[in-house]
């Protein structure tokens, strides 16, 4: 019981549903715990559910039915301000197409979390510098995401993602514009900072040859949770 | 935050291309703004001449007339038109006043004769002043032998009568006076001279007496005079054959005799016949006038840009006891064709307001464009933990960089100008200073002002986007 009091984030029976034509269900009463130090890989195919349940995880979008909590708050009772304040503190995401912005150099953009933040001068400096290292991108600081190849720009948002400490990281697709070395290069990130930081990842991918990666393997088809 | 102002102005930066008309668009704006304030606060120098010529001077100032001012918390009284036509210009500015009185603050001067000494102290110091030149006039009527015709007998003060004021630019036939001889010059309407008396022609002119209250004349003990006119003036010809369309309300002198025989064509067109202040006084003398009573002060200024400037510091000057209005303001209803000789509202502070709302409309539109094609970032923005208030800030930011950047380059023009209309003045280095530094400020609150009153509605826009914009496809 106290281990479940003391997940990350929980959500209850969420189920996600789409008026479309007929109506699409791209979730449907999904239960999912992540617990502190976990690498969850959320496995399966194109339109299972992956990337909706992701949204959901991260407040980017809202459940039709069901709850999703975070350190005791229900997001279903959060504004858009509640939520962005609890993705600066609590969230990092990492999206398939990395979603850097273009007119900020690789420095400034894991930066600019930390900013927006509030976050003290000489602390932004420290970190941005010590996850440049680790990201092996000390040499690529200062350049702007456009001439940076797709592995790179990757990694600044995987810096991006953990400049701010988040509880947890939640990843969709990050490989998936990648080429397969680099992509098992971002992917050994992901293990290396989930071993040695203890950070909690939340991974989607449509691959299973990711699962070595994870501590946890969640199969997602059709909108339910398989396994 | 500072790093909402630094993405704004790298996007905008990014965006050269759709800011540039914007830019301009404010530029302009900044430039009017100090173009407004340096150059057009007063009037080419020729503009207005005759008026000015007849006149005497760019500002007029009459007494005991306290116009209603907003603002003021204190109880107004209403009272009843005192003066008279011949007494000064007055009544071209306030065709109202004898029919409807006027409103003044309880304390303040009645119309009675200027306290010139006063005046004098007070509006010596004003940079820009240049001379004061009384007003003195009494009704009278010209005797010929085609009949009575009202009128005012005016005096000129021959050292006055200098370049632009000069009235030997309006006489049509003869001359100006000779000092010292006893001469007229008479006015002309419609190509008919007053009463028909033509250059080196004699006639006839009745003064009246002082009456028992003063200001009033008494018609029951005239004194007729001899004069010879020198020659004609005519101050609408050039408006005439320039096509301006005239139509004027006549101007009674309070006399007992009809109007002119060729009814004025403009409202300028005064009945005045005029003659040297020695001549004046000598015949105000023998009719019994002691003391010569002065109802209306023209001032003259260095530069005729300035007229406003120093109209203003004029009245500042004053306090509130004297009117004073400028004298080229007539000759804009005039020039305009308007019927009423009402003063105009200020035309160009409502082209100024104008101005600025459309490039405010530009830069806003600009802005929504940008967001409107950045909503993917905002969404980003908001997933990485921006609230709706730093996204407001952005938005601003935007907006701000756009109008504080193309304010500053409508400046660099707009401050050369002012150097250069410094350069034409007798102004101090500090007051072109003191007046840029004024421009720069103006300009910056303007750009700020519009920005965030017209900018709002973008900032609502932006700031309600949700962060699932950043599911949408296509680039940040």
């Amino acid at each position: 019981m106290d281990r479940y009091e003391n997940a990350i984030i929980r959500c209850h029976e969420v189920t996600k549903f789409y008026p479309v034509g007929d109506g699409v269900f791209a979730l449907q009463n999904v239960h999912l715990v992540v617990y502190p130090g976990e690498f969850v890989l959320l496995e399966g195919p194109s339109g299972s559910g992956k990337t909706t349940l992701l949204n959901i995880l991260g407040g980017i979008d809202r459940p039709s039915h069901g709850e999703v909590i975070m350190k005791g708050r229900k997001f279903s009772r959060m504004s858009e301000d509640d939520l962005a304040l609890l993705r600066r503190k609590d969230l990092g995401f990492v999206f398939q197409f990395f979603n850097l912005i273009p007119e900020l150099t690789a420095w400034e953009n894991i930066a600019f979390p930390l900013r927006i933040a509030g976050v003290a001068p000489g602390e932004i400096h420290e970190r941005v510098a010590n996850l440049l290292s680790r990201l092996h991108l000390e040499g690529r600081a200062n350049h702007y995401p456009v001439e940076l190849s797709g592995g790179e720009q990757q990694r600044v948002a995987i810096g991006r993602a953990l400049a701010p400490k988040p509880s947890l990281i939640l990843a969709d697709e990050p490989t998936g514009n990648l080429d397969s070395k680099t992509a098992r290069e971002v992917m050994e990130l992901f293990r290396d900072f989930n071993r040695i930081d203890g950070q909690t990842f939340v991974v989607a991918s449509h691959a299973c040859e990711f699962e070595e990666y994870a501590t946890r393997v969640v199969k997602l088809r059709d909108g339910r949770i398989m396994e | 935050m500072l790093d909402f102002p630094l993405l704004a102005a790298r996007e905008l930066r990014a965006n050269s291309t759709r800011v540039t008309a914007a830019l301009i668009a404010v530029s302009i704006a900044a430039f009017s703004l100090v173009g407004y304030r340096a150059v057009l606060s007063g009037y080419p120098q020729g503009f207005a001449a005759e008026i000015r010529a007849l006149a005497g001077g760019e500002i007029l100032i009459f007494s005991g007339i306290d116009l209603l001012t907003p603002g003021s918390g204190l109880e107004m009284e209403w009272r009843p038109w005192k003066g008279r036509p011949w007494q000064s210009y007055l009544e071209y500015y306030l065709p109202d006043l004898p029919s409807r009185g006027y409103l003044a603050f309880p304390g303040t001067p009645e119309w009675a004769p200027l306290n010139l000494d006063e005046i004098a102290r007070k509006i010596r110091e004003i940079p820009g002043v240049a001379a004061a030149i009384p007003y003195y006039s009494l009704p009278c009527y010209v005797e010929t032998s085609r009949g009575k015709f009202e009128a005012i007998l005016r005096a000129r003060d021959p050292a006055f009568e200098t370049d632009l004021y000069s009235m030997s630019e309006y006489v049509t036939d003869g001359r100006l006076w000779n000092e010292g001889q006893q001469e007229a010059i008479v006015p002309v309407f419609q190509g008919k001279a007053i009463a028909g008396v033509q250059a080196g022609e004699t006639f006839q002119l009745v003064l009246p007496a002082p009456g028992a209250i003063p200001g009033e004349v008494d018609w029951t003990r005239c004194v007729e005079f001899t004069l010879r006119s020198s020659g004609q003036y005519d101050m609408s010809r050039r408006l005439r054959e320039a096509g301006v369309p005239g139509g004027g309300r006549g101007v009674p002198t309070g006399g007992r005799v009809p109007a002119p025989e060729a009814p004025p064509t403009f409202e300028w067109d005064r009945p005045e016949i005029m003659v040297t202040e020695r001549v004046f006084r000598s015949m105000c003398a023998r009719a019994g006038w002691r003391e010569l009573a002065c109802y209306q002060l023209a001032v003259r200024v260095d530069k005729m840009a300035m007229v406003k400037v120093v109209a203003r510091a004029v009245r500042d000057a004053l306090r509130g006891r004297y009117a004073v209005f400028t004298v080229p303001e007539l000759g804009e209803i005039r020039v305009a064709g308007s019927p009423a000789p009402v003063a105009l509202s200020d035309t160009k502070l409502v082209m100024l307001v104008l101005t600025y709302v459309l490039s405010g409309t530009i830069v806003c539109g600009s802005v929504y464009v940008m967001i409107s094609q950045s909503r993917r970032k905002i969404g980003l923005l908001r997933v990485v933990g921006a609230t709706s208030r730093q996204i407001a800030v952005y938005v601003y930011s935007l907006m701000l960089w756009v109008f504080l950047v193309g304010s500053a380059i409508g400046l660099v023009p707009g401050e050369c100008l002012r150097f250069l209309d410094w350069l034409g003045s007798e102004l101090p280095i500090s007051a072109f200073l003191k007046a840029a530094l004024a421009d720069v400020g103006l300009a910056f609150g303007a750009a700020v002002l519009v920005s965030l009153v017209m900018g709002s509605s973008v900032v609502a826009v932006a700031s309600r986007l949700p962060c699932a914009e950043v599911l949408a496809r296509g680039q940040v």
